[in-house]
C-alpha cells in the first residue's frame, strides 16, 4: 500500500471521512460534522436544509459506513483525485461559516482561516489540479474584507466599507493565484474566485459580474447561484428584472432569498410586501448583526 | 455541483444601498419583532429609532 502523501493530518482525516460509498452530500455532511465539528444546526443551514432532515441524513450515513465495515486507513495517492470533489465542498463550507461570522468575535470565525490553512495543503498536494487553487484565491479575496465587514454588531455593506482596513496583500495573493488559471480551465470555484476579484475594484463592473453568475448557474443548476446572479442583475440593469429572477427560485426557507426579494421590493417602492419578506429573513436571521441590520430595515418601512 | 450555501457577497455583503426612511410605526416593528425567537423564548430585543444624521435624505 502506498504512503499518503497528504502532510496534514486534518486534511488527511477529511480525505478519508469523504468515502465514495456514500453519497456526495453525505460524505460532505458526516466529514463537517466529524472533523470540522459544525453542529447539524450549521450543516444543515449550509445545506438548505431543514435540521431534522440533515440528522436523518447523518444517522443514515454513520450506519452505512458501520454495517460496511469501512476501515479507517492510510489513504493512497491515486485515490485523492476521485474524492477531491467532496473535499473542496468541505472547505468551502467550512470557511463559509467562518465568513459568516465576525472576525476575532467567536470561535466559527477561527474556521476561515483554518479553511484557508487547509485549501493552501490542498493546492500545494494537487498542483495539477486548477479547482484547489480556485477555491484558495475565492477564500484568500473574500477574507480579504473580514476587518471591515463590522462596526461593533453591525453590518457594514461593502460599498460603505473602509478600503484601508481590507488586507491588500491578501487581495494581491488572492488575484495572482486567479490569473494563472487559465480562463479556459476555470470550473465553479474559480468562477466564484473570479466575481470576488471584480467586487475588490474600485469601481464595481455590475455586468461582467452579472455575466460572470450566469455561467456559474449554468455549470450548477444552483438558485443559490442564480438568486446571486440577481443582486447583480439588480445593480446593473434595476430591481424588476432581478426580482422576475428571484421570483422563480424555490428558496423558502432560505434568509437571503427573504432578504434580498425584500431589497428588491423596497427599491420597487413595494413597501408593505418589503416589509412582510425582511420579517420572514428576520425570523431566519442567526447572526447579531444580521438581525440588527434587517430589524432596522423593518422599523423604517412607513406602514401603508 | 451541490446545492449549498456559501461565501457570496452579493447577498452577504453587497445588497443594500441602506438608506433611511421616515421613521416606522413603533407598535408595527415591535409586532414585529415579537416573532423573533429571542423574544418568543423571553430574551429581551431592542427596538431602536433610527436617527437620520444630518445631509442624509
Amino acid at each position: 500500500m502506498d504512503d499518503t502523501a497528504i502532510p496534514d493530518e486534518r486534511l488527511e482525516l477529511i480525505f478519508t471521512c469523504c468515502h465514495p460509498a456514500l453519497a456526495t452530500e453525505a460524505q460532505v455532511a458526516l466529514t463537517l460534522r466529524a472533523v470540522a465539528g459544525l453542529s447539524t444546526e450549521e450543516i444543515a443551514r449550509a445545506f438548505l436544509v431543514p435540521r431534522e432532515t440533515l440528522k436523518r441524513r447523518l444517522t443514515r450515513a454513520k450506519s452505512k459506513i458501520a454495517a460496511a465495515g469501512i476501515p479507517f486507513s492510510v489513504l493512497p495517492e491515486h485515490l485523492l483525485p476521485e474524492r477531491l470533489a467532496a473535499v473542496l465542498a468541505v472547505i468551502y463550507l467550512i470557511f463559509n461559516e467562518g465568513y459568516d461570522r465576525q472576525a476575532g468575535q467567536t470561535a466559527q470565525a477561527e474556521l476561515a482561516a483554518e479553511a484557508i490553512r487547509l485549501g493552501r495543503v490542498l493546492a500545494a498536494l494537487l498542483p495539477a489540479e486548477a479547482e484547489p487553487r480556485g477555491l484558495l484565491a475565492l477564500m484568500l479575496l473574500h477574507d480579504a474584507r473580514r476587518q471591515a465587514r463590522f462596526d461593533g454588531q453591525d453590518l457594514v455593506l461593502l460599498q460603505d466599507q473602509d478600503r484601508s482596513l481590507w488586507d491588500w496583500r491578501q487581495i494581491a495573493e488572492g488575484r495572482a493565484i486567479l490569473d494563472r488559471i487559465s480562463t479556459g480551465s476555470r470550473g465553479p470555484y474559480a468562477i466564484q474566485a473570479a466575481i470576488a476579484a471584480l467586487q475588490t475594484a474600485g469601481q464595481l463592473d455590475w455586468s461582467q459580474i452579472a455575466a460572470l453568475y450566469d455561467e456559474l448557474a449554468d455549470l450548477t443548476g444552483s438558485p443559490v447561484v442564480r438568486l446571486n446572479q440577481a443582486v447583480a442583475v439588480a445593480e446593473a440593469d434595476g430591481p424588476a428584472a432581478a426580482l422576475a429572477i428571484v421570483n422563480v427560485l424555490d428558496l423558502p426557507g432560505y434568509q437571503y432569498w427573504h432578504s434580498t426579494r425584500a431589497e428588491l421590493l423596497r427599491r420597487l417602492g413595494r413597501t408593505d410586501e418589503a416589509r412582510a419578506a425582511y420579517s420572514e429573513a428576520l425570523s431566519l436571521a442567526r447572526t447579531e448583526p444580521e438581525r440588527r441590520f434587517l430589524e432596522n430595515r423593518i422599523a423604517e418601512l412607513s406602514p401603508s | 455541483m451541490l446545492i449549498t450555501d456559501g461565501p457570496f457577497a452579493d447577498t452577504k455583503e453587497i445588497f443594500g444601498g441602506f438608506y433611511l426612511l421616515e421613521a416606522g410605526n413603533l407598535d408595527q416593528a415591535t409586532e414585529i419583532a415579537a416573532r423573533i425567537p429571542a423574544a418568543r423564548l423571553g430574551g429581551a430585543v431592542e427596538i431602536r429609532p433610527v436617527v437620520a444624521p444630518q445631509g442624509q435624505p
